[in-house]
C-alpha cells in the first residue's frame, strides 16, 4: 500500500512532526510505501530528510499516486485532497481546538487519540462527517528504554514543554520547588533553545521531568519520574495508582486543574518513591502494543479505501466541502491578517516565519493584555 | 443576471465595502439581482441594517443560483466559487495587499484592477496572462455631488482629508506648515483619532483646496475642488490639466517611496492654484469617472463572461488542481494563525481564545469604520 501522510510542519521537533516521523517509519517496517507533504514550502530543511522518507513538493505533478492519505492538520489535508481527487483519506485528530476537522466527503474515517476525543469530533464534523475511530500512536517502546535504575532521592529535573518560555509562572513555580529540594533543574525545548530530536537522550539522564502529552509517555518509558506540567499548570506524579488515568487521559490536565505554585509542585515531589515510580514505568511499558495498533490502522486504510471504490467521483461534492472549510477558517486567518497588517504575506519571504511570529507576539502584548 | 458580490468586509464605511453598495444599487437599477457575501456571517446583518444591502450569510442557503460572481478578496471570491461549482467569476482586485491578491482559478475569466501598474503587477507577481486583465479606473456615484464648487480666485480653506496619517505625521505636518505660510486655514479630517464623515459630499464642497488620494481625491474633484494628492509618506502635485491623465491612470495616487515631505514643494503646489484650470480638471472626472458610463462596461463584461462559461468545457480536475494550488498559497498565514491558536487553544474552554479574537476584532473594526484601509 502507497500511503501519504500530512503533516503541517516537518522541519521541527514537535509531537506532531515525531509522531509523523514514527507512523512513517512503523508502516515502512510493515512493507508498505510512505510520501510525506507539508503544504509549508519551506520543507527543504526537513528534519525527515535524515529518515529517508520522501517528501511530496507538487501534489499535483506527483508520477505515483497514493492509495490512502493518512491526513494530519487541516490545510494540509485539504490541499493533498484537491490534489489527488481519487484518493480516499483518514484524518488523524488531534487536541486543538482550531479549526475543527474539516469534513469532506473522502475522508472515511477520523482517528481520534481518546475516547473523549472521539466525542468532540463527532460532534464538530456531524453532520456528513466520516466515522470516528478511537486509535492512538503507539508509542516506539525501542526507542525510549530506561538506562537506569531510579535514586532514592531525586538529584536531576527537567522541565520540558514546548509552549511555556521561562517567563511563566509555571516555570517559576518549578524552579522553586526543585531547588527547595536540593534538586538541580535543566530545561528543554525550542522555546529554551535546547530542541532534541530523541527521546531517550534527552530523558534518560533525568530522574524527574516535569512535561505532558506525548513527551510524558516517552520520559515514562524511559524509566523517569514524571510530573504532569503544561500550561501554567502543575497536575500529578505518575503512580501505578493513577496511571490508568493518565494514560487514558494521554497524560493531559483536565479541564480547570489547579495553577501551580511552589506548594503544589512541592506536594507532587514529596509522593516520589523509587519503586513506585518504577513500577509505573513497568505497568506502562507493558501497556504497550505497537504492532497490535499499526495493523489496525492498516485495516482502517483498507476499509476506506473499498469503501471509496463503491463510491462514485463527485467533484462537485469535493468543490463544496472545500468552500465549507475555507469559510471556516476565513474569519480567524483574516482577523490575524489585519492584526499583521499583511507584512507576513510577501511571497518573496517565506523564510520570515519566526520573525513573524516574534512580530505577532509583540502585537498581541501589545493589544492583549494578559 | 444574477450577481453575487464577494467582499471580506460589507458592513465598513472604508476600504471596498463602498464600491460593493454602489455596485449593489447600480446593478438593481440595471435589472438584475444582487446578493453580497462575506466570510464574516455577522456582518451580512449589519450591512443589511445598516445600507439594506441584500446579503447572504451563508452560501449554502442561497435562495437563487448566480449566473456570476464578482469576488472581490481572494479568500471570499474562493469560498464562492467553489461552493457553486458550475458559475464563473470575475475578479477585482482593488490593491496590492494580500488579501486582495488574486486567486488562479479556471473559471475566473477576467481580472480587473484600478491601474495600469496594478495590471503589471497582477500579470508578473501572479503569472496571469495581460489579456486576462483590464483596467477598470474607478468610478464615482456623481448623483452624490450635484453641487459644484464655484472656486474663488484666491484660495482660504483647505483640507486635508486623509485616514492614514495623524495630524502629526511628517506629511501632515508639512502640509500644515505650507498651508500658514499661503494663508490658508487648514482642516483634517478623517484620521483614526480625529473625525470621520459619514457624507464626504456635505463637506468637500465646503473647500477650496482638499489634499487626498486615491477614491477621496476623486471625491474632491467631482465636487469641485482644487486637489493636492498625497500619499502615504509624502505629499504630491496638485492634479490640473496638464498632469491628470497620469493621475487619473494611477488613481490619484503617488508611490509610497516618493521623496519626502516638504513645505516649500508643498507651497509651490499652491502657488499653481488656479479656479479656472482645476474647474476644467472637475468638469472632465464628472466626465470621465461617471458610474452611469463605468457600470454598462461592467454589465457587459459579466454578459461576456456568463457567455465564455457557457461555451467552455468544464475541466473539474483542473479546478481541483487549482484548488489545492491556492490552498498551499495559504500555508504561511494558516501555519502561523494555527501556532497562535494552539498555543492558546487548549484555554479555549476558560474563554480566553474567543475574547482574544474578540477584542482583536473590536479593534479591527475600530479601524475599519474609520476608514483607515
Amino acid at each position: 500500500m502507497r500511503v501519504l501522510i500530512t503533516n503541517k510542519r516537518i522541519d521541527v521537533r514537535g509531537g506532531a512532526e515525531l509522531s509523523t516521523r514514527q507512523l512513517a517509519r512503523a508502516l515502512q517496517e510493515r512493507g508498505h510505501s510512505v510520501m510525506a507533504f507539508s503544504s509549508d514550502p519551506r520543507q527543504r530543511a526537513r528534519h525527515l530528510e535524515n529518515d529517508i522518507i520522501p517528501v511530496a513538493t507538487d501534489l499535483v505533478e506527483l508520477p505515483v499516486a497514493p492509495d490512502i492519505i493518512h491526513a494530519r492538520h487541516h490545510l494540509d489535508a485539504m490541499t493533498a485532497l484537491a490534489a489527488l481527487p481519487d484518493v480516499p483519506a483518514v484524518f488523524q485528530c488531534h487536541a486543538d481546538s482550531w479549526p475543527k476537522p474539516p469534513v469532506h466527503l473522502r475522508i472515511y474515517t477520523y482517528l481520534a487519540p481518546s475516547s473523549r476525543e472521539a466525542q468532540r469530533v463527532r460532534e464538530l464534523t456531524a453532520p456528513g462527517g466520516g466515522d470516528i475511530q478511537v486509535w492512538r500512536r503507539p508509542l516506539d517502546l525501542d526507542s525510549c528504554n530506561p538506562v537506569k535504575p531510579l535514586p532514592e532521592k531525586i538529584r536531576r529535573a527537567l522541565f520540558f514543554n514546548r509552549r511555556c518560555a521561562d517567563d511563566e509562572s509555571l516555570v517559576s513555580a518549578i524552579a522553586e520547588a526543585t531547588a527547595g529540594n536540593g534538586i538541580a533543574l535543566d530545561f528543554a525545548s525550542r522555546l529554551f533553545d535546547r530542541a532534541v530530536d530523541a527521546a531517550q537522550p534527552l530523558f534518560a539522564p533525568y530522574d524527574l521531568v516535569f512535561t505532558s502529552g506525548d513527551a510524558a509517555s516517552e520520559a515514562l518509558a524511559c524509566g523517569c519520574a514524571v510530573v504532569i506540567a503544561e500550561r501554567g499548570e502543575c497536575g500529578v506524579l505518575v503512580l501505578p495508582e493513577n496511571l490508568p488515568r493518565l494514560v487514558r487521559d494521554e497524560f493531559r490536565l483536565g479541564t480547570n486543574p489547579l495553577r501551580a505554585s511552589k506548594t503544589s509542585v512541592d506536594a507532587e515531589i514529596g509522593k516520589y518513591s523509587a519503586k513506585a515510580c518504577a513500577h509505573a514505568t513497568a505497568l506502562f511499558r507493558v501497556g504497550v502494543d505497537a504492532s497490535g495498533a499499526y495493523s489496525e490502522l492498516v485495516g482502517i486504510y483498507e476499509t476506506a479505501i473499498v469503501r471509496h471504490r463503491q463510491r462514485t467521483a463527485d467533484a462537485v461534492g469535493d468543490s463544496r466541502a472545500t468552500s465549507r472549510y475555507l469559510r471556516d477558517i476565513a474569519p480567524t486567518i483574516t482577523a490575524y491578517n489585519t492584526e499583521l497588517r499583511g507584512q507576513w504575506a510577501s511571497a518573496a519571504r517565506h523564510n520570515t516565519f519566526y520573525e513573524l511570529r516574534a512580530r505577532l507576539a509583540r502585537v498581541e502584548e501589545r493589544i492583549l493584555p494578559r | 443576471v444574477n450577481i453575487l458580490f464577494t467582499n471580506n468586509r460589507i458592513d465598513a464605511r472604508g476600504g471596498t465595502a463602498p464600491f460593493l453598495k454602489q455596485w449593489s444599487e447600480q446593478m438593481q437599477a440595471l435589472g438584475h439581482t444582487v446578493t453580497c457575501y462575506s466570510t464574516q456571517p455577522p456582518q451580512a446583518r449589519r450591512a443589511f441594517e445598516a445600507y439594506g444591502l441584500p446579503v447572504t450569510e451563508d452560501l449554502d442557503r442561497l435562495t437563487f443560483v448566480p449566473d456570476i460572481i464578482h469576488g472581490q478578496h481572494h479568500m471570499d471570491a474562493m469560498s464562492a466559487l467553489l461552493a457553486f461549482p458550475d458559475v464563473p467569476a470575475v475578479y477585482f482586485s482593488h490593491g496590492g495587499v494580500w488579501q486582495e491578491c488574486p486567486p488562479v482559478h479556471p473559471r475566473i475569466y477576467e481580472y480587473l484592477v484600478v491601474t495600469p501598474t496594478a495590471a503589471e503587477r497582477m500579470a508578473v507577481e501572479f503569472n496571469i496572462p495581460m489579456s486576462s486583465i483590464q483596467v477598470f479606473p474607478n468610478s464615482l456615484e456623481l448623483a452624490r455631488w450635484p453641487a459644484l464648487r464655484r472656486l474663488p480666485d484666491r484660495p482660504s480653506r483647505a483640507l486635508f482629508f486623509n485616514h492614514r496619517h495623524t495630524p502629526d505625521s511628517p506629511t501632515a505636518r508639512m502640509v500644515q506648515a505650507a498651508a500658514a505660510s499661503t494663508g490658508l486655514s487648514l482642516d483634517i479630517i478623517g484620521n483614526v483619532q480625529e473625525r470621520w464623515i459619514a457624507r464626504p459630499e456635505d463637506v468637500l464642497p465646503t473647500y477650496d483646496i482638499v489634499f487626498a488620494s486615491g477614491v477621496s481625491a476623486m471625491e474632491a474633484i467631482a465636487s469641485g475642488c482644487a486637489v493636492v494628492v498625497v500619499g502615504r509618506t509624502s505629499c504630491g502635485e496638485m492634479v490640473l490639466p496638464e498632469n491628470y491623465q497620469r493621475f487619473r491612470a494611477n488613481n490619484f495616487t503617488i508611490a509610497v517611496n516618493s521623496a519626502p515631505p516638504d513645505a516649500a514643494f508643498i507651497e509651490a503646489q499652491l502657488r499653481r492654484y488656479s479656479a479656472e484650470a482645476c474647474a476644467r480638471v472637475s468638469a472632465q472626472l464628472r466626465q470621465e469617472a461617471d458610474h452611469r458610463i463605468a457600470m454598462p462596461k461592467l454589465e457587459e463584461l459579466y454578459r461576456r463572461v456568463i457567455e465564455r462559461h457557457r461555451t467552455t468545457r468544464p475541466e473539474p480536475r483542473a479546478e481541483l488542481e487549482a484548488i489545492s494550488r491556492y490552498l498551499q498559497g495559504l500555508s504561511s498565514i494558516v501555519a502561523l494563525t494555527d501556532e497562535r491558536m494552539s498555543d492558546r487553544g487548549r484555554e479555549l474552554m476558560g474563554g480566553r481564545v474567543d475574547q482574544d479574537v474578540q477584542i482583536a476584532l473590536a479593534q479591527i473594526d475600530e479601524e475599519l469604520s474609520s476608514g483607515i484601509y
